[in-house]
């Protein structure tokens, strides 16, 4: 069984020695500039022409500036083109249902300003406008999948879990107890593993005793598939029982103070990556204001006149 | 019913970095009736072995041949061993179900696979799954159920509420519902105490004695000492020595492989290495050695 998200990899290069913490800033980041909006948000230009092609040009552009960044990430830092597909993998049933819906239901204020590509006789139709948010949200997601790949294939989950716990720490000033949240975090991710070698041997049990698991209607389904939840559910509270006791043998205090073996250190390389990033995100927020604000496009800061 | 393997291989994760060979050329025949028990190091390969019996692994290369089926994960040679067969065959061949009703498998801590609210429940579980009535179903179960010593008492039970031991009999008795001819355990007396391991055994035997081919992976070599007839012995993914119990005692050096000599048999050779002077060959049990050496003492007092 392959999870959706990469597998850690144990490499050596630059962005598996940066900081977790940084890392995690990083993907909030670049997932941030997925999401401006880079379009003019008139839609009529001053001549009175739809500038549709404009309006996705300029998004089209500067997500592309966005990808080619997030690929080079992916280059440095070695993860597997391969592993990435197997997540596209994933998510192509949604990209189907986006597509169906959106090529023939584009949002819009008012219908006027469609562009039909094909119109069929019961009136009925496929849009540009369509087809191009279509694309627009694929790629926003394309990219967001890629981001979130590279953080879990470049930083152990353990070093997630930490820098997650150092993000929280504001909340323990409203005393709330997040070291409880962290430990839950990392046993989960801790028996994830666990309990997929245990779900296959029960699987394998259950088909020596006649169940075929992908064959039959949906009832037949639901009849296999508790054959399955069931023993899985007895075994993780057998599981569970027996962690919390050993545990509390061990001494585990659920509110004491924790110290970890391994400390998360800031060094000079991870601020300047902070500083890089920081740049970042401001030269995309930079594109958007200009783009929103004043109606300029990117390309027309190169001098380059006109619409699409 | 006979059960051939030629050649098998299989590879665990074989288009990865961390593949690893489990099986490495295995051939073997068991012959209907026969008491076999598989022992070798944990790692060797013995539960990947009997997975392919029942085809939940299929071998990639080789095959494994139980009457008309033909288990192998190779289409090539599944495609040349099928070839002008008939349909039913390539049918049977295609999911193995029927072949599952044959060759039960019962998992190691099989006590994990129990899912439903009562025992009787639990195990007509199988015979539904391959097509028998409600009513055949039921008569299987307590059929089964007998077999492995509960009564009706135990019938509308839940499983979850029983021991270890009585758990374990349901779910062995889960596998024999279906009345496999042959049954394969994995390790079914791990984690029992004495007693649940004789009763188990004493099951197991019994169906033996009934014409069903046993095969249990094992490391407990009292049970290899007491109910095999053939002992295989795995390293490494292969099959190194197949032979009755008595030669394996005598012959094989079973500190190579991590096994564990039993206790009489370590006497035995003690007394050898000692210079006694009586016919060792032939006793198997604690009451033949004591009667022989009455004899030996008997006629040294004599002479």
């Amino acid at each position: 069984m392959d999870s959706v998200f990469g597998k850690y990899r144990n490499l050596n290069t630059p962005i598996h020695k940066m900081d977790a913490r940084l890392k995690i800033f990083a993907l909030i980041i670049l997932m941030v500039a997925c999401f401006l909006p880079y379009a003019r948000s008139s839609i009529i230009n001053s001549e009175g022409i739809p500038e549709y092609f404009g309006y996705y040009a300029n998004t089209f552009l500067v997500l592309g500036i966005l990808a080619l960044i997030i690929f080079i990430i992916m280059i440095i830092s070695k993860t597997s083109f391969k592993s990435f597909l197997k997540s596209l993998n994933a998510i192509w049933l949604m990209i189907i249902f986006l597509l169906i819906f959106m090529v023939f239901i584009p949002r819009t204020t008012s219908t006027e300003t469609l562009h039909p590509i094909v119109t069929f006789s019961n009136g009925y139709a496929i849009y540009w406008d369509g087809v191009l948010q279509c694309l627009h949200v694929v790629l926003r997601i394309i990219l967001m999948l890629a981001l979130t790949l590279i953080l879990t294939s470049t930083t152990a989950p353990m070093d997630i879990t930490y820098a997650l716990d150092w993000y929280m720490k504001p909340l323990s000033l409203l005393k709330i107890p997040t070291q409880i949240f962290t430990m839950i975090i990392s046993l989960a991710l801790r028996f994830i593993p666990t309990l997929l070698e245990k779900s296959q041997r029960i699987m394998k049990a259950q088909k020596s005793r006649g169940v075929d698991f992908n064959k039959g209607f949906i009832s037949a389904k639901v009849k296999s598939i508790t054959t399955l939840i069931v023993p899985l559910l007895v075994s993780c509270f057998s599981i569970s029982d027996d962690l919390s006791v050993a545990m509390y043998v061990r001494g585990y205090e659920p509110y004491g103070k924790r110290t970890n073996y391994k400390v998360l250190t800031f060094k000079l390389s991870d601020l300047l990556a902070f500083i890089i990033l920081l740049v970042i995100l401001g030269f995309f927020i930079f594109l958007c204001v200009m783009a929103q604000h004043y109606h300029i496009n990117f390309w027309e800061f190169f001098g380059i006149k006109g619409t699409w | 019913m006979q059960i051939k393997g030629f050649n098998i291989k299989y590879i665990y994760n074989e288009n990865s970095i961390d593949r690893s060979t489990a099986l490495n050329g295995v051939s073997f025949t068991f012959n209907q009736g026969d008491f076999i028990c598989i022992v070798g190091k944990t790692g060797s390969g013995k539960s990947t072995l009997v997975q392919t019996l029942n085809a939940l692994l299929l071998p990639s290369e080789g095959y494994v041949n139980i009457d008309e089926f033909f288990i192998t994960g190779n289409k090539k040679l599944k495609k040349e061993l099928l070839k002008k067969k008939d349909k039913k065959q390539k049918k049977d061949n295609k999911n193995y179900s029927n072949l599952r009703k044959k060759v039960g498998l019962v998992f190691q801590f099989p006590e994990y696979q129990l899912f439903s609210n009562s025992v009787i429940n639990d195990v007509m579980f199988g015979p539904l799954n391959f097509g028998f009535s409600k009513e055949e179903a039921k008569t299987m179960a307590i059929k089964a159920l007998s077999d492995v010593g509960l009564n009706e008492n135990y019938y509308e039970k839940s499983p979850f509420l029983l021991s270890g031991g009585e758990k374990r009999r349901v779910a062995i008795a889960g596998i024999l519902a279906s009345n496999p001819e042959v049954i394969v355990l994995d390790e079914p007396t791990a984690g029992l105490d004495n007693k649940g391991k004789v009763e188990i055994m004493k099951v197991l035997t019994t169906l033996n004695n009934l014409g069903k081919t046993l095969i249990v992976i094992t490391h407990d070599m009292s049970v290899v000492q007491n109910y095999a007839k053939t002992v295989i012995v795995m390293s490494e993914g292969k099959i190194v020595h197949k032979t009755i119990p008595d030669k394996l005692f005598d012959e094989v050096d079973l500190e190579e492989y991590s096994l564990e000599v039993p206790l009489f048999i370590k006497f035995k050779k003690l007394l050898k290495n000692n210079g006694f002077e009586g016919n060792l060959e032939k006793i198997s049990s604690y009451q033949d050695l004591i009667d022989e050496i009455i004899r030996i003492k008997g006629s040294k007092l004599n002479g």
